[in-house]
């Protein structure tokens, strides 16, 4: 019999394993739906008094190629029509996270622009090009009355200014999630930003208008999309209506619940499995070992029985999940910088699982004797 | 003069118990010859297993050296002692230790899969056959769920996976134990034709009808 065959044996043999790592998958999949409605519940508040008169991008991406794309606009062939657009109606306005301050702060490449105009928050309906006092050199987007100098104050020629205003409610921002504002001229400028997530620039446009009005700017950048072959499609639809996919239907109180309830069961499903498993295997290596086996070729069966019993499921529900709610629109779930969680929270787990089993065959292979 | 099969020479074995230490064994020495059936009892707790599984391989004692067939089985050397007890000791346990998910035939031929070249399936299959017949199973089928066997019928697969390397060494923990008498006759008189063979056979029992079969007889206190 082959090693193969022992190894599947292994894995069908533990009594309803195979349904524990279904049971492991679909948790997976419903606590990263858990986590992102619950991320993203909190502008669902706002999105109830946004005006009616607004509209925005929804990306739908069969292949979810976005996420990879992300680090080069050329990938994104929507964007050049996309900024044009920015630059010549002034209906259009990019709305972005506070998150990208610091990637704006710190390109080298504003400190040459200088005129790109930023304002943070604030009750802002209609843009102005006035300079403040002394600051010639940066222009604000915004009343006057309303700001105040955030420092540093200055970046070259940048001077960033807070607004004191009400944060406006189509831009779902909250106390702890300022946004910023960029005027058309701006959204030119921060396509020199490296690094800028090119799928974020179709999901922070926001339209002061309805969606009909979007139709002919959605038609080229699906023109483009079309050219390049990608697959990816842009629709043009009411905020309200692209900011509720987004949030989803559930409160606060409900997706943190989902998600600990998740996570407790999750955990008590794996722990009980891998106890499950660690006797039913204990006791079969223990027969093997007798039997002639070697110790280290049943260690390592060990941990390939782990992988694909524990880490595999658990990952795969990660990517099913990450690959449903990509193409519908749903918000990157983790950062970039975070994409190595999934895989920290596997081995983790294959760690804590694995450990006091490997110590159990340490104990069974032991040459002592009992009396 | 013949060379054993086995010698133990000074095996000593100290378990602690409660305050002091409990001595399970202390200072043994043994010789087994091809041929011969030795037999070992005493009361329950005074070291038959853990006798066994020292002469079998399978634990070292504290104090002592086990030589198979001239070769030193150093009991520092795990890979070695694993080399000398697949090579040329078969283990009867006392709980059988089948896989009960198996069939008869994956339990023979287990010691089998771990040799290396490994036979192949065809080799296995004909060796299975052979040594069901030889422990009186040749009508049993290969193919049957170890977990609907009789318990005699299990004892004799048991013994036939031990046998199925053809060792020259048996050693065979209560054998008998949980069998009816006449089950237990009849594994009593397989295992004194493996000695009759040219085996060596070790075994620990309770059952006088299986000592007395036995060429030697050695009590622990």
């Amino acid at each position: 019999m082959s090693s193969l065959t022992r190894l599947g044996r292994d894995l069908r043999g533990a009594t309803g394993w195979i349904i524990t790592s279904t049971v492991i998958l679909g948790l997976t999949a419903g606590l990263i739906a858990s986590f992102a409605t619950f991320a993203f519940s909190g502008s669902s508040d706002s999105v109830r008094d946004t005006a009616h008169n607004l509209s925005g991008f929804r990306v739908i991406d069969p292949q979810a190629r976005i996420g990879r794309d992300v680090r080069d606009a050329t990938r994104l062939p929507a964007t050049a029509p996309l900024l044009d657009a920015l630059g010549e109606r002034t209906d259009l306005s990019l709305v972005l996270g506070a998150d990208y301050l610091t990637q704006v702060l710190a390109n080298p490449t504003l400190a040459r622009v200088g005129a790109l105009r930023i304002l943070i928050s604030t009750g802002v309906a209609e843009a102005t090009d006035q300079a403040p006092p002394g600051d010639t050199e940066a222009l604000y987007w915004g009343s006057p009355a309303d700001l105040a100098r955030i420092g540093p104050t200055r970046l070259g020629t940048l001077t960033l200014l807070r607004g004191s205003g009400q944060a406006p409610a189509v831009v779902g921002a909250t106390a702890a999630d300022p946004v910023l504002w960029v005027s058309p001229a701006g959204a030119t400028a921060l396509t020199l930003m490296n690094g800028g997530r090119a799928d974020e620039l179709a999901r922070s446009i926001r339209c002061a208008c309805s969606p009909d009005t979007l139709g002919t700017l959605t038609a080229t950048m699906n023109t483009a999309e079309d050219q390049a072959h990608t697959g990816r499609r842009f629709e043009a639809v009411a905020a309200t209506s692209l900011q509720r996919s987004r949030s989803g239907a559930l409160s606060d109180a409900l997706a943190l619940g989902l998600t600990l309830t998740t996570l407790i069961m999750g955990s008590l499903v794996v722990v009980a499995a891998a106890r499950r498993l660690r006797e039913r295997m204990l006791a079969r290596c223990r027969i093997e070992f007798r039997q002639g086996a070697r110790a280290s070729a049943l260690r390592i069966r060990m941990q390939v029985t782990l992988t694909l019993g524990v880490d595999l499921p658990l990952l795969t529900g990660y990517t099913v999940g990450w690959l449903a709610y990509l193409p519908a629109d749903w918000p990157p779930l983790l950062p970039p910088s975070a994409l190595a969680a999934p895989v920290a929270v596997a081995l983790i787990l294959h760690l804590l699982i694995a450990v006091p089993f490997s110590r159990a065959l340490t104990r069974a292979f032991q040459l002592k004797g009992s009396s | 003069m013949i060379a054993p099969l086995l010698h133990a020479d000074r095996l000593t074995q100290v378990y602690p118990d409660g305050d002091g230490l409990r001595v399970i064994l202390d200072g043994f020495s043994l010789y087994l010859h091809r041929g011969e059936m030795i037999g070992v009892s005493g009361p329950s707790g005074t070291g038959k297993t853990t006798l066994l599984r020292i002469l079998a391989g399978l634990s070292a004692p504290q104090e002592g050296t086990l030589n198979v067939l001239g070769e030193r089985a150093h009991v520092g050397d795990p890979r070695a002692l694993a080399r000398i007890r697949n090579a040329h000791i078969g283990y009867l346990a006392q709980t059988g230790d089948l896989l009960n998910d198996e069939s008869v035939g994956a339990n023979i031929d287990l010691p089998l899969r771990f040799l290396r070249p490994a036979p192949s399936r065809a080799e296995r299959k004909g060796r299975t056959q052979r040594v069901l017949a030889v422990v009186g199973l040749g009508g049993l089928s290969p193919e049957r769920p170890v977990d609907t066997l009789s318990g005699g019928q299990r004892r004799r697969v048991a013994l036939a996976r031990a046998l199925i390397r053809e060792p020259d060494i048996l050693i065979a923990d209560e054998p008998t134990a949980s069998l009816d008498a006449e089950a237990a006759a009849a594994l009593a008189t397989l295992l004194r034709a493996r000695a009759d063979a040219g085996t060596g056979v070790i075994l620990a029992s309770h059952d006088l009808d299986v000592l007395d079969r036995c060429d030697r007889l050695i009590r622990l206190p």
